[in-house]
């Protein structure tokens, strides 16, 4: 069903439980593999990836179609995963380096990266960088979404994107260099 | 020395190479998000109107209301009647035409209750009013005033 569709259906009572049935359907694994990215833990991404519908249901009437409804989607995804490691940090008054420490301890854990050793210091490098600078990476690097899509998601200019991302991959590029030798 | 790594040469994955969520977690999450919804309070037979327009009209209407309590309480406040101002010169004009008898007896009656600020601002506003009423001989005021509390005197 396409977007456009399932906002028409959306705004009629009669047909909006089917509409955002559809909804969950069609984007529910990019925004699961979207947060999960982030806090790399599958039972705190599928919390938040709940919440996310949740933001969805309450906010779609409101919704302006004057943006993509995925990148929306996207906005509120990001937005909950930043506030999510924001509180945890606050929470146990975390500094930055600790939250990311301990993403790589549950990342280390994963059976999935077992005897890759490369991806696994590449991932560990990726949860060194501040969050949302990792946001950044993970769109262009994982998702290849273009710089102008991006600027709608993070609200951040082009030109910021680009400089942060390229900024990003020095970081990582050096953490790896420096943890093979 | 080995070389610098480099992400381009790395093989790139659609996401990272974590664990994939439990079987089936796809097919269930649709229904637990449905399952979570907030629903809406039952509203009254009448007022189910209401949660059936959108939201945007459901904004205006309300701020129509708003504006229309104003208006409606600003167009009936001035049509309201003011209460009528009484000036100095007609409230003693209209104490003027009370007879000198009936003041007197109104204000000897057993339940007034006349105090010295009373009495200041009555002599304040008629002077020699007292004087009329009481026509009290030199020794009477002397006496009187003799008699008055420190704090009163400066009414007198």
């Amino acid at each position: 069903m396409e977007d456009h569709e399932i906002l028409l259906k959306f705004q009629d009572p009669a047909s909006r439980n089917l509409a955002f049935n559809q909804l969950v359907r069609k984007y529910q694994r990019k925004v699961y593999w979207h947060v999960r990215k982030m806090v790399v833990d599958h039972a705190d991404a599928d919390d938040l990836t709940q919440d996310v519908f949740i933001k969805v249901w309450k906010h779609l009437e409101n919704f302006r179609q004057d943006a993509q409804l995925f990148t929306w989607i996207y906005r509120i995804a990001t937005n909950e995963c930043l506030n999510f490691l924001g509180s945890k940090r606050r929470k146990f008054l975390l500094p930055l380096t600790d939250v990311g420490a301990e993403l790589a301890a549950k990342m280390e854990a994963d059976p999935a990266l077992a005897g890759d050793e490369i991806e696994l210091k590449l991932q560990k490098a990726i949860l060194q960088l501040p969050d949302k600078q990792r946001l950044v990476f993970n769109l262009r690097y994982y998702d290849e979404m273009p710089y102008e899509q991006m600027a709608e998601v993070t609200g951040t200019s082009v030109g910021a994107l680009k400089a942060s991302y390229h900024h990003a991959v020095k970081k990582v590029e050096d953490y790896v260099t420096r943890a093979s030798e | 020395m080995k070389t610098a790594f480099k992400l381009d040469a790395h093989p790139r994955r659609p996401h990272p190479p974590l664990s994939e969520p439990p079987v089936a977690y796809f097919d269930q999450l649709p229904a637990r998000v449905m399952a979570r919804r907030p629903v809406p309070r039952a509203l009254a037979g009448g007022a189910a109107w209401w949660a059936l327009l959108p939201g945007a009209l459901r904004t205006s209407l309300a701020s129509v209301a708003v504006l229309g309590t104003f208006v409606a309480s600003f167009w009936l406040g001035l049509g309201s009647p003011a209460a009528p101002a009484v000036s100095a010169s007609a409230a003693a004009a209209a104490l003027d035409a009370v007879p000198q008898t009936e003041l007197v007896a109104y204000l000897l009656r057993p339940s007034a209750r006349l105090d010295a600020n009373d009495l200041a601002q009555m002599v304040a506003a008629r002077p020699g009013m007292a004087a009329t009423f009481l026509q009290p001989s030199q020794d009477e005021l002397n006496e009187a005033l003799d008699s008055q509390a420190t704090e009163d005197a400066q009414y007198l």
